[in-house]
């Protein structure tokens, strides 16, 4: 499984080499003034800090997986 | 079986160590270097926020632990360049937890203290936090430290971010299991890819490996034994999409969790957030968790010859004997085989531009029956339910 994760892993990184250098992905790039609706606060990742950190909190108190949206995995008490 | 009887006094002190406090910390560290589309870009406003946490979780006629949390978060952009960002936590935590699987119910109280802070460096494409927590409670010390960079296209349609974390842990001996103070210390590496598919769809991937060692049971727990060393990997992918006609968004998300305890785990999670007249937000909210059994999870047995009165249903021959040759075994609950759902909504009212003030509620429910593969027999039924409160303000 370990292998997996390398080979995405090394996609993510070609990939964004990739686009960057070529400036052309497979995605149609979206022009700085099509972004109206992608600022609005509702499109974020995880606007609420404290409401994020609370469920993160209670869930892996329950659960054995934990964490991957950021670093961050140390400190965990709930052993 | 030639090793005596263990010696099931269940003297263990009034006290548990599920600490889910302490893990507010990891949450805590995550959200702080938390991916966001458009990274580099300088906040703008000040922005402070207040939320109130009542949580109490619990199995059939049997109330468990039950948490009473305050925070404060805030972010301050400075000069265009720079922005700080920092939260404090207090929780108070109080109930009842089991010393194996759902049975030994056993009293606890704590309280918890934890304060992040982090700052930013903007230049035009890339921006670059550290970071770093501290967390305490009478038995569990937590420090992170964190470093990451988010690294953008010209046309800032992709995102790159790397991140690394490392953690310093010190468990304090508290019962009959512990005798000294032990160590736990981990590694994070993160990696993550934030992609403008179009312009009503943001998509991110993230990978993350993180590495540890040392103290990794829990002393409050009967004969846990834990391997000294956990390596775990996540791969989660998220999905915004923005709704024109209605002024609403979708998140969705999907996330891989495996180490080398054995567990595999997968989690959906669905997030409508629905605007509606007046400034006002509806989002309801649903996730499920499914995860496998760590290799050392032993079931519960119907008659063990060594179990007693205070032990029934426990499998003591095999669990004690593992303990004493030093080999992992446990019979925690979250390290068995089950099935969670979540349900809950959230209620949002905006005024003035400025100010937020929320409330949120949310039902979970934890079955072995509801595992995607075989479920662990024998557990109770686990419920939890959570009220939130906040109010924002930008400046």
């Amino acid at each position: 499984m370990m292998s997996g994760f390398r080979l995405v892993f090394r996609a993510l990184v070609l990939g964004f080499v990739v686009s960057a250098i070529t400036g052309c992905t497979l995605i149609q790039p979206v022009q700085p003034w099509e972004k109206g609706n992608l600022a609005k606060p509702q499109m974020v990742f995880d606007e609420d800090t404290l409401d994020r950190q609370f469920a993160e909190h209670t869930y892996t108190s329950k659960e054995a997986a934990s964490g991957g949206a950021g670093v961050g995995g140390g400190g965990c008490g709930c052993n | 079986m030639t090793k005596s009887k263990p010696a099931c006094s269940h003297t263990l002190p009034k006290r548990d160590l599920c600490q889910l406090s302490t893990l507010a910390l990891i949450a805590s560290a995550s959200a702080l270097v938390a991916p966001h589309v458009l990274a580099e870009a300088a906040p703008t406003t000040n922005k402070i926020s207040i939320k109130t946490l009542s949580y109490q979780d619990y199995q059939p006629g049997i109330d468990r632990i039950d948490v009473d949390a305050k925070a404060i978060d805030f972010l301050m952009p400075i000069k265009g360049e720079w922005s700080i960002a920092g939260n404090v936590v207090h929780d108070a935590i109080s109930g009842a937890s089991p010393k194996y699987h759902t049975s030994g119910i056993t009293p606890m109280v704590d309280t918890r203290n934890a304060y992040t802070a982090s700052v930013t460096r903007y230049f035009s494409q890339d921006s670059f936090t550290a970071g770093m927590s501290y967390s305490k409670e009478h038995d569990y010390l937590s420090r992170n430290y964190s470093l990451q960079n988010s690294l953008s296209t010209a046309d800032q349609n992709t995102t790159l971010i790397t991140g690394v974390s490392y953690s310093a842990d010190e468990i304090m001996p508290n019962s009959i299991f512990l005798r000294e103070l032990k160590h736990k210390r981990s590694l994070d590496l993160v990696i993550g890819l934030t992609q403008v598919v179009s312009q009503t769809d943001l998509a991110q991937v993230t990978l993350r490996h993180s590495s540890g060692r040392g103290y990794f049971a829990d002393q409050y727990k009967l004969y846990d034994l834990r391997p000294d060393e956990r390596r775990a990997d996540t791969l989660l992918l998220r999905w915004n999409h923005y709704f024109t006609g209605n002024d609403s968004t979708l998140h969705a998300s999907y996330r891989y969790y495996q180490d080398n305890f054995g567990i595999k785990a997968h989690t959906l999670e669905f997030e409508y957030v629905y605007n509606l007249p007046d400034n006002w937000q509806l989002s309801p909210v649903l996730r499920y968790y499914t995860q496998t059994r760590a290799d050392f999870y032993f079931d519960p047995v119907a008659n063990d010859p060594y179990a007693d009165a205070d032990t029934v249903g426990a499998p003591i021959s095999v669990v004690y004997n593992r303990y004493l040759d030093g080999v992992p075994a446990s019979m925690d609950q979250r390290l068995s085989a089950f099935g969670a759902l979540t349900y809950g909504i959230k209620l949002q009212k905006t005024f003035a531009k400025t100010w937020t003030v929320d409330a949120k509620f949310e039902q979970y429910d934890q079955k072995g029956i509801w595992a995607l593969g075989p479920g662990s027999p024998g557990l109770a039924d686990f419920y939890a339910r959570s009220l939130l409160f906040g109010i924002s303000h930008s400046f």
